[in-house]
Parts: structure tokens; sequence; C-alpha cells
């Protein structure tokens, strides 16, 4: 995987799980775990967006601001963001998480899943 | 959330049990029941990185010596369940001081409509309330039995 994309699936991630701690701390509580040290993952988003090239955070921002999810999957040869079908040779390239690829209809930046 | 029927022992397949987990920390825990799931190395590094961010985050152990690690990525397509046991037990910062025996390791992907990621984490959380130290779980020696066993729990649920 280009380090790159791994370090924008990884924040990806980290912010999803601040996301829903924060939006449903009391839930998570009413199972039974802890929600105690949000400013581990706050020091751990830092630490990861500074690794990010500029340009290529710059335009996660962007995106994250549009859509909410600024990284998706591609399940099936279709982005999970916008739902259209990517070129079949750009599916079937088996070299595909090793570069930074955008949706050419939305723009955000694709993960292709293994299937 | 979401209405949609959640089958504990439906979504464990045996292969996702390990009934010998071997580590002796948190973190070993948390790889040996990563590698349960059929991915790639690089996926098992970036899953074991979140994983430990949201134990960073608080203890998923919720006592009793049952801890769910738990968390949402990308690197999935689909919700994966996997259960695992420790002998000895392993300290995962537990409310009750506890070691933790039984592992119910739950990763669904961001995207889920049908919100099948907080219904599971809810059902175990609930089945593993009212589960006694004497509970088969703890002793049986097959995936099989184990399964077969969730879903015994699970009608009582």
């Amino acid at each position: 995987m280009h380090p790159q994309l791994e370090l924008l699936v990884t924040l990806h991630d980290l912010e999803l799980t601040i996301k829903e701690a924060t939006e449903d701390a009391a839930g998570q509580k009413a199972l039974g775990f802890k929600i105690e040290g949000m400013e581990h993952l706050t020091k751990a988003k830092v630490e990861v967006e500074k690794q990010v090239d500029k340009g290529i955070m710059d335009r996660y921002y962007k995106l994250r601001e549009r859509y909410g999810r600024p990284v998706v999957p591609v399940i099936n040869g279709i982005c999970c963001g916008c739902y259209i079908r990517m070129p079949t040779a750009q599916s079937s390239d088996n070299e595909r998480n090793q570069r930074i690829t955008n949706c050419g209809n939305c723009g955000r930046f694709l993960y292709w899943v293994s299937e | 959330m979401g209405s949609a029927p959640v089958s504990l022992s439906g979504l464990l397949k045996p292969g996702q049990v390990n009934l010998g987990l071997r580590a002796a920390s948190r973190d070993g825990i948390l790889k040996e029941l990563i590698g349960q799931a059929p991915l790639s190395e690089k996926a098992h590094q970036i899953l074991l990185v979140n994983l430990r961010q949201r134990e960073d985050l608080g203890s998923t152990d919720i006592g009793r010596g049952v801890a769910i690690p738990h968390c949402r990525s990308l690197m999935l397509n689909s919700l994966t369940l996997i259960a695992g046991r420790s002998k000895a037990g392993v300290d995962f910062s537990s409310i009750d001081k506890k070691p933790a025996r039984l592992f119910f390791l739950i990763i669904a992907p961001p995207h889920d409509p049908k919100n099948l990621y907080l219904i599971t984490l809810g059902k175990i959380a609930q089945l593993a309330k009212d589960l006694e130290p004497s509970d088969p779980l703890y002793t049986v020696d097959t995936p099989g039995e184990f399964i077969g066993r969730i879903a015994e729990l699970e009608k009582q649920l």
C-alpha cells in the first residue's frame, strides 16, 4: 500500500473512532466500555496528520468538509462514496493501492478492499 | 438504533474462533485475534493500530473476564466477529480488575446502513453480563462447541 494512502486510511479510521466516542459516549458507557482517554486519540491524530503531504492533507480536509468521509472503499469496482463504477482497467490493476487515487466523479480518496 | 436481527452464532465461523490464545499482553492478544481474519499483512497492521487506539481511549474489558475489542475500519467490507479464549487470562484494564479470558473482536466497515456494528456490540455485552464463571464457553474443546454454546445463550436473551 502507498505509504500516504496508509496514513489516510489510518487517519480516517481514527477520526471515526473519535466521532463515535464523542457522539455516542453515553451508549458506549452503558454497554460497560470506558471512554476516558480522548486526549490520546487527539494526539495520535495530530501525529498522523503531520506525516501526510500538505497537498494531500489539504484535499483531505476539503473532501471531509464536503462529504464527511473523505476516504471510501471501492467494492466490486464501485466507489462507495458516489456509487459510480470505476473504469475496468483501474479496478483490475493489482497495484491499485500502491498509489493515491481519487474518484473521477466525486474526488474522494479511494481504497480498494480485498475481495 | 436499527432493528436488524443479528445472530452471533451465525456471524462466527469455526475459523474465526481461537480457543488457545497464547499472548500474555493486551497487544499480543489483539494481534492474535486479528490474525484470524483472512486479510493481508498490511490490513492486519492497520487494524492493530486502530484497535490499540480504541483501547487507549478506554478499556473494552467489561468485567467478568470478558473483553470486546472493537473498531470500524476501511479494511473490511462486511462486519467480522472473531472470538478467542485465553486459559491464563490477560490484563485488559478491566473495571473489576480481573484478567480477561474471553474475547470477542468486532470490526465493521464505516458504511453500515443496518447499524449491525452497534447491535452486535450490544448483544455481546448483554450476553456477557449474565455469563457465569462456570459457563461451558470457558471449557469447551472445539470452535464448533463454542459456537453452539453461543447459540444457546442467544436464545436466552
